[in-house]
C-alpha cells in the first residue's frame, strides 16, 4: 500500500482504490470536461486499467488450465499405478521364483 | 520381478514395492514395457493390454508437458500483471498528488475518486498523565 502525503494528509491506494478511480474516470465525460490533472490523463489510466484487468483474467485462466493438466496427470498416474500393481501380482502368482 | 524392474522387499515376505514417486513410476513402466517388447510372443504379460499401458504412459507424459507449458505461461502473465499494477499505482499516486495540491479540490472530494484521505497530526507533543 502506498501513501501519499501533502499538507498533513495521506492518500492510500490499493487495488480496490484503483478500481474505484477507474470507475470514477469512466463516469466522467473526459472529452468535454478535462480531468483536473495533467501528468496522467484519464484515458491513459483507464486504458492501462483495462489492460491490467485483461492480464488478471488471463492469469487466472492460465492457472486454472495448469491445474486441469495437473489433475489429468495424476489421473493417468493412478491408472498406471493400478496396471503395474496388477501386472506385479500376476507375475508373482505365475512365477515361482519371482524375486 | 527384478527383470521387470519391480523392487521386492525380501524382509517383508516378498512385498512388491510400487514407486510413489512419479519419475520412478515412469521408469518402472518403461522397464515393464521394454521387457514385454523384448519377450515378444513369449511374453508373460500378453494377457494384459500393454498397448493401453503404453497409451496411458504417453498421455501422462503429454499432460506433464502441457502442465509445464501452462505453468510457464501463467507465470509470464503474472510478471506482466505485476508490472501493470505497479504502473497503475504510480499513475494513481500522480493523480492523487495533483489533486491534493489543487486548492480548488477539497481533500474530502478525493474520496469520490476512489482515494482514501486520512488526516494526521504532525506534532510530536504528547500529553502525560500527572
Amino acid at each position: 500500500m502506498e501513501v501519499l502525503s501533502h499538507l498533513g494528509r495521506k492518500v492510500l491506494s490499493t487495488e480496490t482504490q484503483l478500481k474505484k478511480l477507474n470507475s470514477a474516470i469512466l463516469a466522467t465525460d473526459v472529452a468535454n470536461s478535462p480531468l483536473p490533472w495533467g501528468l496522467v490523463t484519464g484515458i491513459d489510466f483507464t486504458d492501462k486499467h483495462a489492460n491490467y484487468l485483461g492480464l488478471k483474467a488471463t492469469h487466472i485462466q492460465g492457472k486454472q488450465l495448469a491445474q486441469m493438466h495437473t489433475q489429468h496427470k495424476y489421473a493417468y498416474v493412478k491408472v498406471i499405478r493400478k496396471e503395474l500393481q496388477d501386472i506385479a501380482q500376476y507375475i508373482k502368482v505365475n512365477k515361482l521364483t519371482f524375486y | 520381478m527384478g527383470l521387470y524392474g519391480y523392487e521386492v522387499i525380501h524382509s517383508s515376505n516378498g512385498i512388491i514395492k510400487i514407486p510413489g514417486n512419479n519419475v520412478l513410476l515412469d521408469e518402472l513402466c518403461v522397464i515393464v514395457l521394454d521387457k514385454h517388447a523384448a519377450d515378444g510372443a513369449n511374453s508373460l504379460l500378453n494377457v494384459f493390454d500393454m498397448v493401453r499401458l503404453q497409451a496411458n504412459l504417453d498421455a501422462k507424459r503429454q499432460a506433464e508437458l502441457d502442465e509445464e507449458q501452462a505453468s510457464l505461461d501463467w507465470r509470464l502473465v503474472a510478471i506482466e500483471k505485476r508490472k501493470e499494477l505497479k504502473a497503475l499505482t504510480k499513475m494513481m499516486n500522480l493523480i492523487g498528488k495533483e489533486m491534493l495540491k489543487n486548492p480548488n479540490i477539497p481533500p474530502r472530494d478525493l474520496e469520490t475518486w476512489g482515494f482514501i484521505v486520512t488526516e494526521y497530526n504532525q506534532s510530536n507533543n504528547t500529553d502525560t498523565a500527572a
